[in-house]
């Protein structure tokens, strides 16, 4: 559907705007928080081998 | 004689008011140190458009368009989006994002707390502005000078001038804005609790791919942020590659000094009393502060939603971290902790909160973009 960005939004529409807006930052949060500690988990192999010795229990 | 005398005649009331506004945004800088690097600029930059017939401003005189300095810096700094992404690689290169990534999960609190910019959208439709108005003030909630002018400028909205004045106002404001919010959304027993501080080290590798790969995902979902993310990940990359340390500082103190003197100076250019003294400043003024409100409620009440459901309790004032306004929120927030428990150390929590608010309030500009202008 194509907005008119010189008129006035229904409230509807800026609703939908706001649920969706918010589900798209959420949705890509997640996928920043997944890489970051897929990252960690990768270039901190050493972390892992510390956490089972019980060094960080 | 008469010749020198006879721009007086031209001076008009709203342009003595602007002057006084001008005056207020310059005392605001130097006494109050609020934003001065922006205000201090902006403030002249006020007074200067609105002497009559400013040769800084584009002008007809006689028929005769002149043209103005101030007009050909907006043109090519403003209008463009260049300052503005130019200025976003010094900030990336003044953020250290090591809290964010020893803790991940603070990047919630970040996207929790843009809720104010999708509140102020539906708040400031209601009163009557055009969708692309509407967005363009409800950025201010980004809580972040550069988002604002980019999304601003990319709609073309009518109102840059106060929409920028609110969005640096309040960032300043931020410690007197958040602090009595905070306190009514928290009992004293929330504002006590205590998050253990892993000081884990993160690898180098790891914060040079932090960067990129953010810069591809925040592409992917939302492309039109990819240029205000890919600036600001690119000042972070020359920060932590280790072999740019030259370039890094900068980009830090020289570029970041040099757009931020140019762009105060150059949003003056659309505050020429015509433009700005009317209720849609006012309604703007106060749509800012809406945003930032509600920024901070749903920042906290994400603390509060993820405590029902973790074992590990994390204070929720660190949710109000989650705004942009980077170093000042975190700041104020870990002054809160120490307020209640002189034990509380809340800064590396809320410095994490507060970083992954400067990337969300970057998607959350590129997504208000992507939903809006189709």
């Amino acid at each position: 559907m194509q907005l008119d960005l010189n008129s006035v939004a229904p409230v509807d529409e800026t609703m939908r705007i706001l649920v969706l807006g918010m589900l798209g930052i959420f949705i890509v949060t997640a996928a920043i928080i997944l890489v970051i500690a897929l990252l960690n988990r990768i270039t901190n192999p050493g972390k892992k081998r510390n956490r089972s010795g019980g060094e960080n229990a | 004689m008469s010749a020198i005398f006879e721009n007086f005649q031209n001076l008009t009331w709203q342009q003595i008011v602007m002057w006084c506004i001008g005056g207020i945004l310059i005392y605001l800088a130097i006494r109050k140190d609020m934003e001065p690097a922006l205000l201090l600029p902006i403030g002249f930059g006020a007074i200067l458009v609105n002497i009559p017939m400013s040769g800084a401003v584009t002008q007809v005189i006689n028929n005769v368009k002149e043209i103005g300095v101030l007009d050909v810096l907006f043109e090519g700094g403003i209008a463009n989006e260049l300052f503005p992404l130019l200025l976003f690689i010094g900030i990336g290169a003044m953020i250290d994002f090591e809290p964010l990534l020893t803790n991940p999960k603070l990047m919630l609190f970040g996207a929790a707390a843009q809720f104010g910019i999708f509140f102020t959208l539906v708040v400031a439709s209601l009163l009557g502005f055009p969708l692309k108005d509407a967005a363009s003030i409800a950025i201010i909630g980004a809580a972040d000078g550069p988002t604002s002018i980019f999304v601003a400028n990319f709609l073309n909205s009518n109102y840059i001038g106060p929409i920028i004045i609110a969005a640096y106002s309040y960032m300043a404001l931020v410690p007197i804005v958040q602090p009595p919010i905070v306190r009514v959304l928290t009992t004293p027993e929330e504002r006590r609790i205590r998050m253990e501080y892993t000081g884990n080290r993160v690898s180098k590798a790891t914060k040079i791919l932090f960067p990129i790969i953010v810069t591809i995902i925040a592409g992917i979902f939302a492309p039109r942020s990819v240029a205000l993310v890919g600036f600001l990940m690119f000042g972070n990359l020359i920060r932590e590659c280790g072999v740019l340390g030259s370039l890094s500082e900068t980009a830090q103190k020289v570029l970041a000094n040099l757009i931020t003197l140019f762009l105060g100076l150059t949003v003056a250019a659309k505050m020429q009393a015509d433009a700005f003294l009317n209720l849609q400043t006012l309604m703007i003024i106060g749509l800012g502060l809406v945003a930032f409100v509600f920024d901070t409620v749903g920042g906290v009440l994400f603390g509060k939603f993820l405590n029902l459901f973790v074992k590990k309790k994390v204070n929720p004032m660190i949710g109000a971290a989650g705004i942009s306004a980077f170093p000042m929120a975190s700041r104020v927030i870990h002054k809160m902790g120490l307020a209640e428990d002189k034990q509380n150390f809340l800064l590396m929590h809320a410095a994490g909160a507060n970083v992954a608010g400067q990337i969300a309030s970057v998607l959350a500009g590129g997504i208000l973009l992507n939903l809006v202008a189709k």
